[in-house]
């Protein structure tokens, strides 16, 4: 009888154990896979963060200040800001009209016109570069008839603008596309049916709902427009103070031993990418609310 | 305001789709536009709104060829099966906005358009939920915001295209009543694609059926249900039975012809040698009648039947499933052969 009770008892008891080891795992399942996504994260992300602050500041914050208002650093910031004021309307304009046509229409050639403008994606940056020195450099294909104009392309502003432009098209487009595609054309049709015209209909009807979208695509242009290194180190000539943007200023300074200056300019193109992603998390939380 | 098709072909990527459909809407009159998915009753719709150009024929309103005027000229008023309301405004800019378009001249001044709105709102039962936004609204309201909104700019005509479709059964039979009556009480012209029979017997004055770009038949709900000019218009209101003609005819035995008897005309009694018998299968509940789905078992003829017989009939009966009974056939149609496709007008 106490046998048996002992037996029942001990069973009871093993279930238990059981069921808390299983509890256990499930519990340390999830720990664990957090606790390896963070030391990749740390690793991967933060480390490199905190080093580029960490270098900048080496030479304690008057030297890092200093550096950055040396005229040079100053105008690669100029240079930076000024691309992206340039670039980002200009892709974001072509971009809300490209996915408007794309999106809600359906015509010949729609297919092509899509994958053209993925074209930049799948490019190289740095092949894109060399597209531009292919035509407008000295030996390119309009070199000739530009030198006798005197218009400088390569080596010089608008070299770096048509690349930035070049690289950073598809991302404002391809932002918008898969929305307007996904909301089809009966608010449209509707909007047109109750007398609004075309345009009123983009203004007041497809536009407003496209706003976050948007904002989350022109900013994602602007990181990549200030971010640029490739295809702007092939057309830049890297003339100091003149055609240096920031991040090829890093390189510069880099591999002038400078590295404290070097890691000073990075951090301000990681400040701004950190602002940009701030700004971006808003949009993006709009978005989805 | 009277409308008037005349021939309209269309043809999407060379599969026709309307294949020369003619006919007149008077003003005032519902009309019910059914048939089978790819009849071609959307694309009608859509080529009434000025959405779609015909390849040929035209569309005439009150006379004058719709096909001149833009679709903003046209006036038309169009409630989509999947209402389009405007998610980012209220449901007052919702029903605002075809007043607030129009053009200079015609912009009347924003007392007015809440006056009208107002107004509006009221007729679909809406009033207090003019600063909701259409995310906030169930389906049968958001569908009331689309009417009211398409109501706005006093259109020419109302189109709907399955209006009450992605709607659950309660509240479409509740909309189709407040539909009905509000047409009716505004005097508008008023188009309703469907292919719910039972949504087409409900609410129109005449129903257009659709079948493969032609029209099938066209006339009064109950003029279609007991006149059908064809087997496939027959089919497709209410259910029918297609049995060998031989049950009837004797002399037929050995051909393939048919006869067509409606649900309600076959006959139950309780089952006696020396007649047709069938097996109780399913028994449906239906209201005032009983829906029971039968296996023949006759040497005339075995297979499937569908009866509806009245619940006080089928209640003095005493059967069950599984139960055998007696039929026999109180009215049929039959049907000449035809060519396929040829449109008949009754």
């Amino acid at each position: 009888m106490q046998d048996k009770a002992v037996t029942a008892k001990y069973s009871l008891a093993m279930k238990d154990s059981q069921r808390m080891s299983l509890a256990r795992l499930h519990k340390w399942v999830p720990a664990l896979l957090l606790g390896i996504a963070l030391i990749y994260f740390a690793l991967v992300l933060v480390l490199p963060l905190v080093t580029v602050l960490a270098e900048a500041f080496a030479k304690g914050v008057p030297y890092y200040f200093s550096t950055l208002l040396e005229s040079e650093a100053l105008k690669a910031m100029q240079l930076t800001l000024l691309m992206s004021l340039l670039v980002v309307p200009l892709n974001a304009g072509f971009g809300v009209a490209a996915a408007w046509l794309l999106g809600k229409f359906r015509f010949p050639g729609r297919g092509l016109i899509i994958t053209l403008i993925d074209l930049p994606f799948s490019v190289s940056p740095v092949v894109a570069g060399l597209v531009f020195v292919l035509l407008f450099g000295a030996q390119g294909f309009f070199g000739p008839w530009l030198q006798s104009h005197d218009i400088k392309i390569i080596f010089a502003l608008p070299g770096i603008w048509l690349s930035s432009l070049f690289v950073t098209l598809p991302f404002v487009a391809r932002e918008l596309l898969p929305l307007l595609e996904s909301q089809g054309t009966d608010q449209e049709e509707s909007a047109i049916m109750l007398g609004a015209s075309g345009w009123q209909t983009f203004r007041f009807i497809s536009l407003p709902q496209m706003k976050w979208a948007l904002i989350h695509g022109v900013i994602l242009c602007n990181a990549r427009v200030m971010g640029e290194f490739g295809a702007v180190s092939v057309v830049s000539g890297h003339i100091r103070g003149q055609t240096n943007t920031l991040p090829l200023l890093v390189e510069i300074l880099y591999n002038e031993y400078q590295f404290t200056a070097a890691f000073a300019a990075a951090s301000v193109l990681a400040l701004l990418a950190l602002v940009t992603l701030v700004i971006k998390r808003i949009a993006v939380r709009h978005n989805h609310g | 305001m009277k409308i008037s098709l005349r021939n309209i072909t269309k043809a999407f990527a060379k599969t026709p789709v309307l294949r020369g459909v003619s006919c007149d809407i008077d003003q005032g009159e519902f009309v019910t536009l059914l048939g089978p998915s790819g009849c071609g009753k959307t694309t009608l719709l859509r080529i009434l709104a000025g959405l779609e150009n015909p390849d040929q024929g035209s569309v005439l309103f009150d006379g004058f060829d719709a096909g001149q005027w833009t679709i903003q000229e046209r006036r038309v008023g169009f409630v989509f099966q999947h209402y389009a309301l405007f998610p980012h405004l209220s449901v007052y800019d919702n029903v605002a906005f075809g007043l607030r378009m129009r053009s200079r001249q015609q912009r009347v001044a924003e007392s007015l358009v809440k006056k009208r709105v107002t107004e509006l709102l009221q007729l679909v039962q809406l009033g207090e939920f003019t600063d909701r936004f259409p995310q906030q609204l169930s389906g049968g309201q958001k569908q009331r915001v689309a009417v009211a909104r398409a109501l706005a700019i006093e259109p020419r005509v109302l189109l709907l295209d399955e209006p009450f479709g992605a709607l659950d059964v309660h509240v479409r039979q509740e909309l189709r009543g407040e539909l009905r009556k509000l047409q009716q009480q505004l005097g508008i012209t008023c188009l309703l694609v469907t292919h719910d029979q039972d949504e087409a017997l409900a609410m129109s004055d005449r129903i257009m059926l659709l079948n493969q770009g032609l029209i099938e038949q066209i006339g009064s709900p109950d003029h279609i249900y007991d006149n059908p000019s064809s087997i496939f218009a027959m089919n497709y209101l209410g259910a029918v039975n297609r049995l060998p003609a031989h049950l009837l005819k004797p002399e037929k035995l050995g051909t393939e012809e048919q006869i067509f008897v409606r649900a309600h005309d076959l006959e139950l009694f309780p089952a006696v040698s020396e007649s047709q018998q069938a097996q109780i299968q399913t028994i449906v509940p239906r209201g005032g009648f009983m829906q029971l789905d039968l296996l023949a078992l006759g040497t005339l003829f075995s297979g499937p039947l569908r009866a509806e017989i009245p619940r006080d009939r089928w209640e003095s009966l005493g059967l069950d499933r599984g139960h055998l009974v007696s039929w026999k056939i109180k009215a049929y149609k039959d049907f000449q052969p035809r060519t396929q496709n040829e449109p008949s007008f009754a």
